[in-house]
């Protein structure tokens, strides 16, 4: 289904108060867990083709770690959380207090760290979301994954590709006091489910 | 003409020769199907991103049943005999995989499954396959003379 641009400026704009809303949940989430303030920003909503892989603007080759999560509910989709090697060193950092990245076998602390990190942050977006309309989702356990960006973008867009023809982006960085723990956050919600999701908002007001 | 090797993008079908170079970049879970004939020097190569269009129109290779009919079609028309034509696929990871089974997390099998299917129902042969595991790829294909070049993440890159 084509969207015309009108429509998609108008979607954008009606879903912004929600992931606000969602952004201030997950920094209250991340920020109680660390101990320390948390600053999580966003910078950029937008609506992309489901095929167009160059959501998150580093190179395709840089290896990252990605968090996912599947949510259901009155709004439907998957929501990647995504560090390069530097975010999520500073990150362990913070957490374990050495640098250590995550073991391809994810037995290891850092792997455990990264999926609890995740899903605070994740499901603290997400319930925001919710609240903001008075609705309900759902949130499954985190997925992990330690990769290049480009393939690990497909291998979550494939996935929305089986139903879905647009995603909204929601471009995110994290920032703590004393370190530089940059990572991107994609809210990837089918765009009919989020002209649904308004529509719950907009009947229980 | 060589040079910077030209992007093959999610669902995009390209053709090249005359020595250029098609690329993937971050592969997951979904195919790289390489296409060419050995005879005349030319090939295409496709990112494939599901298996099947299930009665959709579709005028991408974003699935597995229409790109393998565009690539014959393709090859066909700039002067290949269908029995000429030889096959190469990568990709079919599954890069979320070792911790709890998702549902259509395993997209990468079922893509992998529906194009070894489809080629064989066209009688196409497939001379090299290097599919599946959980790691991401990143795939340089010589349309002049079938190479694929494949570097799976962390790992040294090798000919297929």
């Amino acid at each position: 289904m084509k969207l015309s641009t009108s429509y998609q400026a108008q979607l954008l704009e009606q879903f912004e108060p929600a992931v606000q809303e969602g952004l201030h949940r997950a920094q209250e989430n991340l920020g109680g867990f660390l101990g320390q303030p948390v600053r999580i920003e966003g910078r950029r909503l937008s609506l992309r083709h489901v095929l167009d892989v160059n959501c998150v603007p580093i190179s395709q080759d840089t290896i990252v770690t990605g968090i996912c999560i599947n949510f259901t509910g009155d709004l439907i989709g998957y929501c990647l959380l995504i560090f390069d090697e530097q975010g999520a060193r500073d990150l362990m950092t913070i957490l374990l207090g050495e640098p250590v990245l995550p073991q391809p076998d994810g037995t290891d602390m850092a792997t455990s760290a990264l999926m609890e990190t995740g899903n605070l942050v994740i499901s603290g977006f997400l319930c925001g979301l919710a609240d903001w309309a008075g609705g309900c989702v759902v949130v499954d356990i985190p997925m992990l994954a330690y990769d290049s960006l480009g393939a690990v973008v497909d291998s979550v867009l494939a996935v929305i590709s089986m139903s879905a023809e647009h995603v909204v982006v929601v471009e995110t960085t994290f920032e703590a006091e004393g370190l530089n723990a940059t990572g991107h956050m994609l809210l990837l919600p089918f765009a009919d489910e989020v002209a649904r999701f308004l529509g719950v908002a907009n009947e229980r007001r | 003409m060589s040079g910077t090797p030209e992007p093959v993008g999610m669902g995009e079908l390209k053709y090249g020769d005359n020595g250029n170079i098609l690329a993937v970049y971050g592969l997951g879970s979904c195919i790289a199907l390489a296409v060419f004939d050995p005879q005349k020097n030319h090939g295409v190569l496709c990112h494939i991103v599901l298996p099947e269009a299930k009665g959709q129109d579709d005028c991408t290779a974003r699935y597995a049943d229409t790109a393998v009919r565009r690539c014959i079609g393709t090859m066909v028309q700039r002067g290949s005999s269908p029995d000429r034509l030889r096959a190469k696929i990568t990709g079919g990871a599954n890069l979320f995989a070792g911790q709890r089974k998702i549902p259509f997390m395993d997209i990468g099998v079922k893509n992998v499954q529906a194009v070894k299917k489809l080629l064989a129902q066209e009688s196409i042969a497939l001379i090299g396959a290097d599919v599946g595991g959980h790691k991401g790829r990143t795939v340089m294909f010589h349309p002049t003379d079938g190479r694929l070049v494949i570097r799976r993440t962390g790992e040294e890159a090798f000919l297929l």
